[in-house]
């Protein structure tokens, strides 16, 4: 697969974009990987670019760590790693009640007040379910297929 | 069960376990506890355990490891796969008997590992958060709907530091080995004839015969050798699979000891283990393989495993 780690200064402007959006601040060593037009990876494997390059060379690598943002219409953050880093949130989030929590987890999209075209972080009851766009008064859903459930509660 | 055991398997069951196999083949009968790894990537054993008693009953029966919780509660059928906390990555249905070979593998924060037959990734997502995300693991394996599996689980249980290959194990090592790519702690959790897994699957029953066990014995020690070769000196391996059959387990440890610079090591496991034969069908075994530890579902109501940790000299 294509492989290419972003420079410092791609990194640092999607850093700044985490911060200043949603307050995210990663404190872990990691590197972000464009393995395709618009796709970003996270990966805090340790190996340098070098090394990395040898291997793909070398050995049919089929995937590296795991989606973090799409910038297609985004930056919009992955479920997945919405689940991972999600919990930091302090701006640019919603809390669903249960019922719209239900809907969500369930892949529909929801009504919305908000008029301002953002992604916003999804919260219910201190889980982090992804994100998603409001929308022309619409709040678009991103959960993947595989991620989708309407066992929210017993 | 639906596939009864073939006499022969019931012999050699028999023969392994003499006056206790009846009691085996009773265990083999009952259903398997419903137990989950938390997932410690994502959420702390104490919260995790606080969200799930709010609608289910959680042990957690072994002080050292909090990660392991048993569901006492009445599930239904494919309730544990599609509650909303396993969705989010909080935890991963695994059997008991499985954790224990990264339990064995002891791997650490910012080494390099190498999972070399990974899919579906029970025990990859295991290893990487015992490693804290930190280090390197290559996880491995050559079925590609199985590697789909695999990165699926890795992306829910954000396992962050892991590269997928799909190559055949032997000739992923040698590739490896060649350019000096050494690991520290590499898992041979090899393709198996399945008998620890009767209780979850008793179709193994019909597929099981003499032949096959032969043919994967000889794929397994190809495997294990060409593992040695990308192992650094000082480093570690553990072979395991589900399954009894001595062909599959101290014959392919003995190659290993007797071709490459290998002991056995001891280690120590939350789960009651027997120790490894010593012979089998008159063929002798080094007396180190009682460092090998054989898990019986019977004495933990689990499923079947073998496991050996190595390290190269
Ligand atoms: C026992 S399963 C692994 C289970 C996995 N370690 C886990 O814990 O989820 C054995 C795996 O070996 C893979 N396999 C079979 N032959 C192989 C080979 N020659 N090289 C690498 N992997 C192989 C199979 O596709 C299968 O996924």
């Amino acid at each position: 697969m294509k492989i290419e780690f972003l420079s410092k200064k791609q990194k640092k402007e999607i850093k700044k974009m985490l911060l200043e959006n949603y307050g995210i601040r990663i404190d872990m060593v990691y590197n972000l990987i464009k393995t395709g037009k618009n796709k970003i990876r996270f990966f805090t494997g340790e190996i340098s670019e070098k090394e990395l390059r040898m291997l793909n060379s070398l050995i049919k690598i089929e995937s590296i760590g795991i989606p973090f943002l799409n910038l297609e219409k985004g930056p919009r953050l992955a479920f997945d790693a919405a689940t991972l880093f999600g919990k930091m949130a302090t701006k640019n989030f919603l809390e669903l009640n249960k019922e719209q929590a239900l809907r969500w987890m369930r892949g529909e999209s929801i009504e919305s007040e908000e008029e301002k075209e953002r992604f916003l972080i999804i919260k219910y009851k201190g889980y982090t379910l992804g994100t998603g766009k409001i929308y022309k008064k619409k709040l678009l859903n991103f959960v993947p297929k595989e991620r989708r459930t309407d066992l929210i509660d017993s | 069960m639906k596939y009864e055991p073939k006499e022969e398997l019931k012999e050699r069951i028999k023969n392994l376990l003499w006056e206790e196999a009846e009691a085996f083949w009773d265990f083999c009968k009952r259903p398997l506890p419903n137990v989950i790894r938390c997932n410690t990537l994502k959420i702390s054993c104490k919260d995790l355990k606080k969200k799930l008693e709010e609608k289910w009953n959680v042990l957690q029966p072994y002080e050292l490891h909090p990660e392991i919780m048993i569901i006492e509660s009445e599930l239904k059928s494919g309730e544990l796969g599609k509650a909303l906390e396993h969705q989010l990555g909080y935890y991963y249905v695994q059997e008991l008997a499985s954790m224990q070979a990264p339990i064995a593998l002891q791997p650490k924060p910012h080494e390099k590992v190498l999972d070399l037959c990974a899919a579906p990734g029970s025990k990859t997502t295991q290893i990487a958060a015992l490693m804290k995300n930190k280090g390197l693991i290559i996880a491995n394996d050559i079925k590609i709907e199985r590697i789909r599996a695999l990165n699926s689980n890795l992306e829910r249980c954000g396992c962050t530091n892991v590269i997928i290959t799909k190559m055949r194990g032997n000739i992923l090592c040698k590739k490896l080995a060649k350019k000096e790519f050494f690991f520290d702690k590499i898992l041979v959790d090899a393709p198996c004839s399945g008998e620890g897994t009767i209780r979850f699957d008793c179709s193994v029953l019909r597929m099981w015969n003499l032949d096959m066990i032969k043919r994967l014995s000889g794929l397994q020690k190809k495997l294990l050798a060409s593992a040695v070769s990308c192992l650094k000196s000082g480093g570690f391996l553990v072979y395991s699979t589900c399954t009894f059959s001595p062909e599959e387990n101290e014959e392919v440890v003995q190659f290993a000891l007797d071709n490459f610079p290998l002991e056995l090591v001891d280690f120590e496991l939350p789960l009651k283990a027997r120790p490894g034969l010593v012979e089998w069908q008159g063929k002798k075994f080094s007396p180190e393989m009682r460092k090998c530890k054989r898990i019986w579902p019977q004495d933990n109501n689990t499923e079947g495993f073998f496991i050996a940790k190595l390290i190269k000299k």
